[in-house]
């Protein structure tokens, strides 16, 4: 247990957590078209909420992003992006169920994924489902490990014992 | 655990004002604005997935033309703010059977004709992949750059004739879905005669690689 709460783990699931958002989020960012593309594609989100979700979510993954990296609300992050993991694993899910082929655009644009086949399609999905149920296992180690607990004894990017005010010299 | 939510919402705070910013400071281009509501845009299609076609196809799809192949069925899952699939309409002689959510398909050889008439030919794909190249005379309307779309639309509307007919082709008609949407809204608006080139740009890139038009320009049509 100590292990999954281990500060070294911690710094590099927080790393990685938040690079992968920032990095996910840039052709979002740069052609919300494209996005509302992708979010359409889904087709599960009511029309009159398409382009709201395209707009606002590749923010999110940026703002969640940041918090994570930074660490100014880690937890706060980590949980809106655990949040958002879930979300990405039921929507691939419920369309793999309903054989609906669907382009993730998780990392990529429409333009790029409209190319495949449905079988490549499918296949990008499964790929894509074990890749957000990684992220979640990273969002939730970084969640429960930055508690107030493990603030106090070996929390992330804490200063060494050594140098904390309460152990120097008076 | 309530600094966790509180976080969480100060990051959706920041998303709403860093969103909202953005969409704002690019509500000129095209290329990038999204206006709030698409609703209008995407109507029914945005819940509505397309099924593989049935071996065994119903009756209904025998009053289709022999250019009209038997199309992918369409399964509502749910449909706020719209109707689902309607019942086709009853045909007259020489006219084209079409239900108001379903368009007649032509393949690459009616299309060459269609084009030879001097038939308005729409682009539903995005600009870039339109200016890489598109059918000669072709006009780019892309559904998903919404700043301009409806205003494209209104001009097409004001300026050509609501009897003559119209072609739209995007990547891949049974996929994409960008030339129904094109297509609904030009009946929407009054248009009679909308068609869809099944077949779309990567068969025409294929069959008739001299007959490609590139730049901003529609280009000629010269079959």
């Amino acid at each position: 247990m100590s292990l999954l709460k281990n500060r070294w783990l911690t710094i590099a699931a927080s790393l990685v957590l938040g690079g992968v958002f920032l990095y996910s989020s840039r052709h979002k960012i740069a052609d919300p078209p494209d996005f509302a593309h992708i979010v359409f594609n889904y087709k599960l989100v009511p029309a009159n909420l398409i382009n709201v979700v395209a707009i606002f979510m590749p923010w999110f993954e940026v703002m969640a992003g940041l918090a994570v990296l930074t660490g100014l609300g880690r937890r706060g992050g980590a949980l809106g992006l655990a949040l958002l993991c879930i979300l990405f694993l039921g929507a691939l899910g419920y369309n793999l169920h309903r054989g609906h082929p669907t382009i993730c655009g998780c990392f990529d644009t429409y333009a790029a994924g409209k190319k495949m086949t449905d079988a490549e399609k499918f296949f990008a999905m499964k790929k894509e489902m074990a890749l957000d149920f990684g992220l979640l296992l990273l969002a939730l180690q970084v969640f429960f490990a930055s508690t107030r607990r493990s603030r106090e004894g070996e929390a992330p990017f804490a200063p060494s014992p050594g140098l904390t005010p309460a152990s120097a010299p008076r | 655990m309530i600094k966790p939510i509180v976080q969480l919402l100060a990051i959706l705070g920041l998303m709403a004002c860093a969103g909202t910013v953005y969409n704002l400071a690019n509500s000129g281009n095209s290329q990038k604005y999204l206006p709030w509501d698409g609703s209008k845009i995407y109507g029914v299609a945005a819940t509505t997935v397309q099924v593989p076609p049935r071996q065994d196809p119903p009756p209904v799809e025998e009053t289709r033309q022999p250019t009209q192949p038997a199309g992918p069925g369409e399964k509502a899952i749910a449909a706020p703010g719209g109707s689902g699939p309607s019942p086709r309409e009853g045909t007259t002689p020489g006219a084209t059977p079409q239900a108001p959510d379903e368009f007649r398909r032509i393949a690459l050889k009616e299309t060459l004709e269609e084009l030879e008439h001097e038939t308005t030919f729409i682009d539903a794909r995005r600009t870039r992949e339109y200016e890489a190249g598109h059918i000669p005379g072709a006009l780019s309307i892309c559904p998903y750059e919404q700043a301009d779309f409806l205003d494209k639309i209104n001009k097409l509307h004001a300026e050509a004739n609501l009897e003559a007919p119209i072609v739209i082709y995007c990547t891949n008609s049974n996929e994409c879905e960008s030339s129904k949407m094109v297509a609904r809204q030009l009946k929407d608006v009054g248009f009679l005669d909308v068609m869809i080139y099944l077949g779309g740009f990567p068969e025409w890139q294929k069959e008739k690689p001299n007959l490609i038009a590139t730049g901003k320009e529609p280009g000629k049509k010269s079959p």
